[in-house]
């Protein structure tokens, strides 16, 4: 679906963001990238949908190269993009407009680009909502709207670049349910955060650093290397952490990323004994 | 110092005697608060956006005043302008994303804002700002005269931070002082906080939704739901008895006292306490390792 | 937050008004404009009030709501009325000290000056009051499609224009809270000529900050949607005239005429 062969990209003046990033993201897949400021996740959010081409290696996306300006607009009509800041990507003062300005962008004509307005607000829970004025909505609304403004451009690839981070814990499951109601039905996600509780969903999860990729793999092979997390100052999950402290003790446990395996498994614990 | 809330309602769009007459439903951002901030303490308020924490915390230095009911600074009431005024420089307040309000060239100008409006003489000024400069852990020979424009994300907050400090607060008010960075720097920023109430015995007001913060920092924690107090107390006291309806507001307890809750559900016999993950492990292996030492 | 008292802020109503062509409505704008300004009495202005007022019944608008929404120009109606007040001579003299001096010519031009500012406020407020601002934006830049010809870059114009609209009330909630932050670190706002530019800046640096940044990731994000400008743009709502609008027309004829009637018929008495 993606695929990133040997990636170099610096912006004027500065630093390598990526150096010979090579990795390929499968149909379907929920892939989560974790990194610190400065990592060079962002920037490879921007590279997938041709926001940014690269200066060396080739990004390609369904096969076609990102490379070529004859591709910007079906690769990003592909490969939609969730912004962190909810007020900076609504164009529109009405819901329904705002959801439409992608597929007007496109070309589609109504009654197409009118069914299409109404399905994408239905699939993030907003159906019934074009009217409603887009300043009035919550954050966590707002994200959701602009998801559905990229749904009506029918992608194949979502990718959320940091769109939790400013949104309150509730703002933040409702993004969360989305995605995941979005993945179920086939699309590929993926997810650039700092929150681990998300990354312990994914199907798999990339670690970048200094614009490499130092781990790569399911969630409970990544998330459970806790040194090095710490060492890039990233997050631990909860449960890993607790898993740590609790073999330090001398309880002899797994290492887990979900604090329900992690109960399940004290509580055999507890009754074997 | 302390602040007081006296029977606080607010209103952002009070009604007229006419419309009153006519049956007409008030409105409020903040029903009936009522509480004491006590020298000293380290007071977390949580809740949702819309709960009322914002208007909340604009009570505290008189931005915004009471519809109904008084909010009291020493006994002087916060609705009079001369009191208001006074109290700002006792009461600092830090905004959401407050590097989005520097404005000056230099970090020298821009901590230098503040004291210069309370009318310090100049050297008094300059000392101000390297003590503040220095509580943020900025250096002041490297950073003072560049612009807060060039630095990074982390240490554009660290200088807004010193603006405030520099007025030399005894109250110190953080609204989500976190919001927004990345885990390395949001735990710097909490022990910075933290250093600046147990060393400067600043009285700290911190708004957060986040749980695990409020465990590990807070001595009482407000809780605001719908414009009222849902509650108010210690977080041992709101998390052990009150888990339940704090998730059903939508709050959610720290992860270490779900999974406390959870196990003693399951039969652990688990004392009611607060915990940090430290702690319970401790806990989970003197039991474990009890029943171990039984069995054998 | 009052964020009503933000100038023509649009409220979403299902009126006749709302559902007239955008277009009709910005050309409708100029023959109101046309009205408020021929009055040339205090009576044919009440008779361009009345009708005034009954466009803010047709598009289910209270007054009051009318109101809120121009307070922030009130500054503006003063200020006019006071320059006349202080620069229009003639008349009996009611007061006078050194150079200020107030005249009867001087207090009827200022009032009907006001009268007349406040009503054409009013009237313009209606126009973003009753119509969105993408609506607006589309109806501008299809009244300026035949002079694309020319070279005039009409989409490029109502997109900006737009976006302007459409972050107005983010900015003013900016503002405010910048406000909030700056009279926290003890800002005087007004204190001495050399205190108010020091606290001036303090509010302006901030904004314009905030305003690049939005800039920078709003386009970023328009990237992302595959914006590429006016050409083979589709849109959700095609635009078409209506009896309304037709309705609208007649409706401002006649009012327009009842004016220029009035004074006529005034003149011809007096």
């Amino acid at each position: 679906m993606i695929t990133f062969s040997d990636v170099s990209f610096t912006y004027t003046g500065e630093t390598k963001v990526l150096s010979e990033l090579a990795l390929s993201i499968e149909e379907g897949q929920f892939v989560c990238v974790l990194g610190a400021n400065g990592s060079g996740k962002s920037t490879f959010s921007k590279l997938i949908n041709a926001l940014l081409v690269p200066d060396n290696g080739t990004v390609t996306v369904n096969g076609l190269e990102t490379n070529n300006p004859d591709n910007t607009f079906a690769i990003r009509s592909t490969a939609g993009a969730v912004f962190q800041n909810p007020d900076d990507q609504i164009v529109a003062s009405l819901v329904e407009n705002d959801v439409a300005f992608g597929p007007e962008n496109l070309g589609i004509e109504n009654p197409e680009l009118r069914q299409r307005v109404e399905e994408s607000l239905a699939k993030v829970g907003l159906a019934g909502s074009g009217k409603r004025e887009t300043a009035a909505l919550s954050g966590g609304q707002k994200q959701r709207v602009a998801i559905a403004g990229v749904l009506a451009m029918h992608p194949s690839v979502l990718i959320f670049d940091e769109a939790s981070a400013m949104l309150d814990p509730r703002g933040r499951r409702g993004l969360m349910r989305v995605c995941k109601e979005l993945h179920e039905q086939g699309m590929t996600v993926i997810m650039i955060t700092h929150f681990m509780e998300e990354a312990a969903e994914a199907d798999r999860v990339i670690v970048l650093n200094d614009g490499h990729c130092v781990l790569d793999g399911t969630p409970d092979e990544v998330l459970t290397q806790d040194h090095i997390l710490r060492d890039l100052n990233l997050d631990v999950p909860f449960a890993t952490h607790m898993s740590r402290l609790l073999q330090d003790r001398g309880i002899k446990i797994g290492t887990h990323i979900e604090t329900a395996t992690l109960k399940e498994e004290l509580c055999r614990s507890l009754s074997n004994r | 110092m302390s602040i007081a809330f006296e029977q606080v309602s607010f209103s952002y769009t009070p009604l007229t005697k006419r419309q009153k007459k006519a049956g007409e439903v008030q409105r409020y951002a903040l029903r009936n608060v009522s509480f004491t901030l006590n020298d000293g303490e380290f007071l977390a308020i949580a809740g949702h956006t819309g709960s009322g924490k914002s208007t909340l915390v604009q009570h505290l230095n008189g931005l915004a005043n009471p519809t109904e009911g008084r909010v009291l600074w020493n006994g002087k009431d916060l609705a009079d302008r001369k009191n208001a005024t006074c109290a700002r420089g006792d009461i600092g307040v830090v905004f959401q994303y407050p590097e989005h309000q520097l404005f000056a060239e230099t970090v020298y100008e821009d901590v230098a804002f503040g004291p210069r409006n309370m009318g310090l003489p100049e050297n008094e000024v300059d000392s101000r700002i390297r003590e503040a400069l220095a509580d943020v852990h900025l250096d002041f020979d490297t950073l003072s005269e560049r612009s807060p424009f060039e630095l990074s994300g982390g240490q554009q907050r660290r200088v807004a931070f010193a603006g405030v400090l520099a007025m030399r607060p005894t109250t110190l008010v953080l609204d989500e002082p976190v919001a927004g960075l990345d885990p390395a720097s949001r735990a710097d920023f909490l022990d910075l906080i933290k250093q600046l109430h147990e060393q400067r015995n600043l009285t700290v007001v911190m708004v957060s939704h986040n749980m695990n913060d409020i465990a590990l920092l807070a001595d009482r924690m407000l809780v605001m739901h719908e414009g009222e107090v849902a509650f108010l107390g210690t977080p041992e006291k709101i998390f052990t008895k009150h888990a339940v309806e704090l998730r059903e507001i939508g709050l959610g307890i720290p992860h270490a006292q779900t999974l406390a809750n959870q196990l003693r559900a399951e039969g652990m016999p688990l004392p009611e306490k607060l915990y940090l993950p430290e702690s319970l492990a401790d806990e989970i292996a003197r039991i474990l390792g009890e029943s171990e030492a039984a069995q054998s | 937050m009052n964020i009503d008292a933000v100038f023509g802020r649009y409220i979403a109503k299902d009126s006749a008004v709302h559902r007239m062509d955008p277009r009709a409505k910005l050309l409708l704008s100029i023959l109101f404009m046309v009205m408020v300004f021929a009055a040339g009495s205090y009576v044919s202005l009440g008779v361009a009030a009345l009708f005034t007022a009954g466009m803010f019944a047709f598009a289910h608008i209270s007054l009051r709501q009318a109101f809120t929404s121009i307070a922030p120009l009130a500054i503006l109606v003063v200020f006019t009325a006071l320059l006349n007040i202080f620069f229009v001579q003639g008349g009996e003299v009611y007061f006078q000290l050194w150079i200020i001096c107030i005249s009867q010519q001087g207090l009827h031009q200022a009032l009907f000056i006001a009268i007349r500012l406040t009503m054409l406020l009013l009237g313009v407020s209606l126009l973003t009051l009753a119509t969105t601002t993408l609506d607006l934006t589309d109806g501008f830049e299809r009244l300026l499609e035949p002079f694309k010809r020319f070279g005039l870059p009409a989409h490029e114009l109502s997109m900006m224009m737009g976006i302007a609209l459409r972050f107005l009330p983010q900015f003013a909630i900016e503002l405010r809270t910048i406000y909030r932050a700056q009279i926290s670190r003890g800002a005087n706002f007004g204190k001495g000529p050399k205190g108010g530019v020091a606290m001036m800046t303090s509010l302006i640096v901030p904004l314009f900050t905030s305003a690049f940044r939005h800039a920078e990731t709003l386009s970023l994000g328009m990237d992302a949607r595959c914006y590429h400008g006016g050409e083979n743009r589709t849109r959700l709502k095609e635009l078409s005239f209506s009896k309304r609008d037709i309705a609208g027309t007649v409706y401002l004829g006649i009012g327009t005429a009842a004016v220029l009637a009035t004074d006529l018929v005034l003149n011809m008495l007096l």
